[in-house]
């Protein structure tokens, strides 16, 4: 989700990258390299040069350099799972508030059909935040019950990619519908 | 000393005699006859985008021969200066502040719309009428002189990214939302839609062109029906990829730019005469390369990895005097480009900045 990741790497330098796979970007720093990834897919795509290279050489020609250096993309990927889980928690705080209002469950489908639509059309974290309370407004004042990191992200467009996190929030909350829809339906199957 | 004076004096006599051809045919050094340019023949390249001020929040920005002008004041998270047309003396620019969509008169502010999805992403003037096309409460509308006109009921969102008006008629180039991650290519003329795509994958029309009787429109399609995101929306550094095909129509007839095996799209089309310029990219996932077609022919303007840079493309593309001028856009450096050649980087060494839009006048 960030725009650009950046993993800084200790004691290593520029020359041991001559025996392994060369990130998109690398630069000499204080403390050893920093290597720079536009976004997590290709950061995600260099672990996998690295772990591949792992494998055909065998455990006995383990490469210390690749060794420290995949350590420190744990972390960064561990950051980026971070990000996921507070998009996850709030999509599910949306569509808690829209199924935990009273009326009619197709209703209730129909607004979080349209807050899916409506959030796939903003353009930025402002464009977003009057996108659910517009979506929204039929059930009252949009009151989420606790604390979101979420809104740090979204807002946040220079060092974060809002079209990431977009895609990423809608995704959530089509899972969670389609997951509700399929339980209600099996419920009424069971009782049958 | 003296005797240095002396063979210096010595030297630069012996020079002037050997410079003449006899004693009384001296050779005056003929300068260049300097002709003082007429300040009306040199075009002024107008380019509209954006920037990051040194508080890093975005600012939209009209750069006149490599000038800025700053038309927002970045208090907002989202702020572009879309288009631009030059007009007489008048300097037009559509784009958008925070939640408004503005249209900027020499650096004056209109609100057109402060509604939830709307944007103004093209600008033209037709006498004294200004056009600008773009979207206003999620539809597709055409602003006449501040009066919106929705080309579209609703309730599906709709968008018009490119106007052109040519007599007494107004096209827009742009797209219909139709549901399930499908959007359809579309003209308006006057108002009436002509769908330019069947509905079946993502497409979208992105600029439209009248020369004399001939329409011209660049629009794209994905290859791929199951594609979530319209080709150049997915995520930054996606993968794979949308692949899509460029194309462009002349009158309702399509020809393909690309042959759709890599994300291709058209940003921007003008003609001059009998040749078409398309300005756009075509991205494989390891290398996105801006492009600009010239009557179907492509030629590479500015290359880079998609890992590293993201998207590089061409944004725009403008004739004036058989002169074409191009915008390109890689990473955070903006360039013009006038014919295929690297004229100049905007704000270069400032932290760059983004280009959308170019006229020369």
């Amino acid at each position: 989700m960030r725009i650009e990741i950046e993993v800084p790497v200790s004691g290593i330098n520029i020359a041991d990258f001559n025996q392994i796979a060369v990130p998109a970007f690398l630069e000499e720093s204080e403390e050893g390299v920093k290597l720079s990834f536009l976004g997590i897919e290709a950061l995600k795509s260099y672990q996998t040069a690295l772990l591949t290279a792992d494998e055909e050489t065998g455990f006995e020609e383990r490469n210390e350099t690749r060794a420290k250096i995949k350590k420190e993309l744990k972390k960064a990927i561990s950051e980026h799972l971070s990000i996921m889980d507070s998009i996850r928690t709030y999509a599910e705080a949306l569509f808690t508030f829209v199924y935990d209002r009273e009326g009619h469950r197709e209703d209730k489908k129909q607004i979080l059909n349209n807050l899916i639509e409506n959030i796939t059309f903003t353009e930025n974290g402002l464009e977003l935040e009057e996108a659910v309370k517009e979506s929204t407004y039929e059930l009252g004042p949009l009151v989420l019950s606790y604390k979101l990191t979420f809104k740090n992200y979204s807002f946040n467009t220079l060092d974060f990619d809002f079209q990431a996190i977009k895609g990423q929030l809608v995704a959530d909350l089509e899972n969670l519908r389609d997951a509700f829809i399929a339980n209600t339906k099996k419920s009424k199957t069971d009782i049958k | 000393m003296k005797n240095l004076k002396l063979m210096f004096a010595i030297s630069f006599l012996a020079l002037i005699t050997s410079c003449s051809k006899s004693n009384d045919e001296m050779i005056v050094p003929t300068l260049p006859v300097v002709v003082k340019p007429d300040p009306a023949k040199i075009a002024a390249v107008y380019v509209a985008g954006w920037q990051y001020n040194t508080k890093l929040a975005p600012v939209a920005t009209l750069w006149k021969n490599g000038a800025a002008t700053e038309l927002t004041d970045g208090t907002t998270n989202l702020a572009r200066a879309n288009s631009v047309y030059v007009s007489g003396n008048d300097v037009y620019v559509a784009g958008k502040d925070g939640l408004k969509s503005v249209l900027w008169k020499n650096g004056v502010a209109a609100v057109l719309s402060d509604k939830l999805y709307s944007g103004a992403y093209s600008v033209f003037v037709s006498g004294t009428d200004v056009y600008v096309a773009g979207s206003d409460d999620g539809l597709a509308v055409i602003w006449k002189n501040g009066v919106a006109s929705k080309l579209t009921g609703g309730p599906n969102f709709s968008t018009a990214y490119s106007v052109y008006v040519s007599g007494n008629d107004v096209y827009a180039a742009g797209y219909e939302y139709m549901g399930d991650h499908k959007s359809v290519a579309t003209l308006w003329k006057n108002g009436v839609a002509t769908r330019l795509s069947d509905g079946t994958k993502q497409s979208v029309a992105r600029s439209v062109f009248v020369n004399g009787a001939d329409v011209y429109v660049v629009s794209d399609e994905n290859i791929n029906p199951e594609d979530r995101y319209a080709a150049g929306n997915e995520s930054l550094g996606a993968m794979p990829v949308p692949k899509s095909v460029a194309k462009i129509w002349k009158n309702g007839v399509v020809d393909n730019l690309t042959d759709g095996t890599k994300q291709a799209v058209g940003n921007s089309v003008f003609v001059n005469g009998s040749d078409i310029y398309v300005a756009g990219y075509e991205n494989d996932g390891t290398t996105c390369t801006a492009r600009l077609w010239k009557n179907k022919t492509a030629s590479a303007l500015v290359s880079g990895s998609y890992a590293t840079a993201g998207m590089v493309t061409a944004s725009a593309v403008f004739v004036n005097n058989n002169d074409v001028y191009v915008v390109t856009n890689q990473g955070g450096s903006a360039k013009t480009w006038k014919n295929l050649i690297f004229d100049e980087e905007i704000n270069a060494g400032k932290g760059g900045a983004t280009a959308l839009s170019i006229f020369v006048k």
